[in-house]
């Protein structure tokens, strides 16, 4: 039995029964598109805004110059 | 048979404290680490251009920090392992990648920031900066290369207490203690919503939960070894560690408020205040809190530097841990060393725009926050991984997304005012 199939009633019964680190699933984590979309878009706008930022840096360090 | 084997194999009844002070440590440390020379210029920045006015922001700061870390300590102490593996793991190559890319940049940066406070530190005491940061990078370097997990966290708790050598001042200086109590508790805007007050606020959320902190706990309580059974402690010594940050904020924003509020006197630098004591109370008072000072650049620059230096090694899949030797474990170490001496070359760059790069790192880990609790959260709703008691609850989840969107929305005006800073018109403070 995988740790984390354990069926405890609640955290203290977990604890009590001092079980080992569960056990990585295989695969990779369920994704809805929506999900994977959202990733996607805030990933876009946060790389953006960091080249954004960085692009007044560089423009600030060479006025500093 | 280390102090954790023998708290987790005697009577429970019996070990509470024992038990507690085997596992205190990566909380306490992360959020001390919290303080760093950043949130020493925000916090003592808020306190000279608005009073006791903005120390309301640090409580809301409390539960929210705490809930974030909180689920770290869980998927830390559930999966024995550190944050970067649980992306690559359960997300793939192409999120990890953008994930560790992130943190390393403003990793990084935030190292130069820990220099820059360390080199100001130490020229109160006349040290030139080439020496501040040869000295910095091996007393730094020092502190890992011990080969034992324990060992490197006695030397870092070890420095937790320095924390509080802004203390004296504070007391020295005799502040409405009373005014700053309700101050704490009642939400006041000076000047209204203006662009300077919205951007110190953002910048005090930004530096009180920053994205090296989930990094590096996780990481931290994978290298402990901390286990399912180790979360009720793990989560106290986090809870101890959120009292650090409040009280340290606290006695920062209160100092600069008595020394500054209303009076001609700007303040230009975290180090002035030192200067400024020394003649207000005495050359004792500055010079405990310029120690405090250095103190706060060396635990922000050992915990960045460590959160890259994990993070590395987890995704390489070779050993990286506090437990290995260099022969064991070199890109752990080249990670940390690289970091290091890179950072502090470029603090002795004659007229680098190290104000600008301090305001630039605010802006940087305030963009990648809210991207990083998402991960977070998602990988807390993986029943898959956790299991069902372990999995984060409903009130977690209404919680934890509020707390998404509040930053998001945060960082979103912060890069807004970064971007354009004269996008907001100005209706005076």
């Amino acid at each position: 039995m995988r740790t984390q199939d354990i069926q405890a009633r609640g955290e203290a019964e977990l604890y009590a029964l001092d079980p080992d680190y569960v056990t990585q699933p295989e695969g990779r984590i369920a994704m809805t598109r929506t999900v994977f979309w959202s990733l996607v878009a805030l990933r876009v706008y946060m790389v953006a805004l960091i080249g954004l930022v960085l692009y007044r840096f560089t423009e600030y360090a060479q006025l500093v110059k | 048979m280390t102090l954790l084997d023998t708290a987790r194999h005697v009577r429970p009844r019996r070990t509470s404290l024992l038990r507690f002070l085997a596992i205190i440590g990566p909380g306490i440390i992360v959020m001390t680490g919290d303080n760093d020379v950043g949130a020493f210029a925000l916090y003592t920045s808020a306190g000279a251009l608005y009073g006791f006015n903005l120390l309301w922001v640090m409580l809301p700061l409390l539960p929210i920090t705490y809930f974030a870390q909180e689920m770290v300590v869980r998927l830390g102490c559930a999966t024995g392992m550190g944050h970067a593996a649980m992306i690559f793991k359960r997300f793939g190559s192409f999120w990890g990648w953008f994930s560790l890319g992130d943190l390393m940049i403003v990793n990084f940066a935030t190292i130069v920031t820990e220099f820059i406070g360390i080199s100001a530190g130490l020229g109160f005491f006349g040290v030139p900066p080439w020496i501040s940061v040869l000295l910095t990078i091996a007393f730094l370097f020092a502190m890992v290369s011990t080969g034992a997990y324990k060992r490197w966290e006695n030397c870092a708790l070890a420095l937790v207490p320095l924390n509080f050598l802004v203390l004296p001042a504070v007391l020295a200086l005799k502040p409405n203690y009373a005014a700053a109590a309700s101050h704490y508790f009642r939400v006041t805007l000076p000047g209204g919503l203006n662009p300077d007050l919205v951007f110190l606020i953002i910048g005090l959320v930004g530096t009180t939960i920053a994205p090296w902190q989930i990094f590096f706990q996780q990481s931290a309580i994978a290298d402990k070894q901390l286990r399912i059974r180790d979360i009720p402690m793990a989560r106290l010594d986090l809870f101890v560690g959120n009292l650090v940050v409040q009280l340290g904020a606290f006695a920062l924003i209160v100092l600069a408020a008595v020394l500054y509020f209303g009076t001609r006197t700007q303040l230009t630098e975290p180090i002035q205040i030192a200067t400024d004591l020394v003649h207000r109370t005495g050359y004792a008072y500055g010079a405990l809190y310029a120690v405090a000072l250095v103190n706060a650049g060396l635990i922000g620059g050992v915990a960045n530097s460590l959160a890259n230096a994990w993070a590395l090694g987890e995704v390489a899949d070779v050993p990286s841990s506090l437990n290995r030797t260099f022969r064991e474990a070199p890109l752990f170490y080249i990670t940390y060393a690289s970091c290091l001496a890179v950072a502090g070359a470029i603090v002795l760059i004659p007229h680098a725009p190290l104000e600008l790069i301090t305001t630039s790192v605010q802006a940087l880990a305030a963009i990648i926050l809210p991207v990083t609790i998402v991960f977070l959260n998602l990988l807390l709703n993986d029943r898959d991984l956790l299991g069902p008691v372990l999995v984060n609850k409903r009130w977690q989840n209404i919680v934890n997304w509020s707390m998404i969107v509040l930053l998001f929305g945060l960082s979103a005006i912060l890069a807004a005012q970064t971007i354009a800073p004269n996008l907001f018109p100005k209706t005076g403070a």
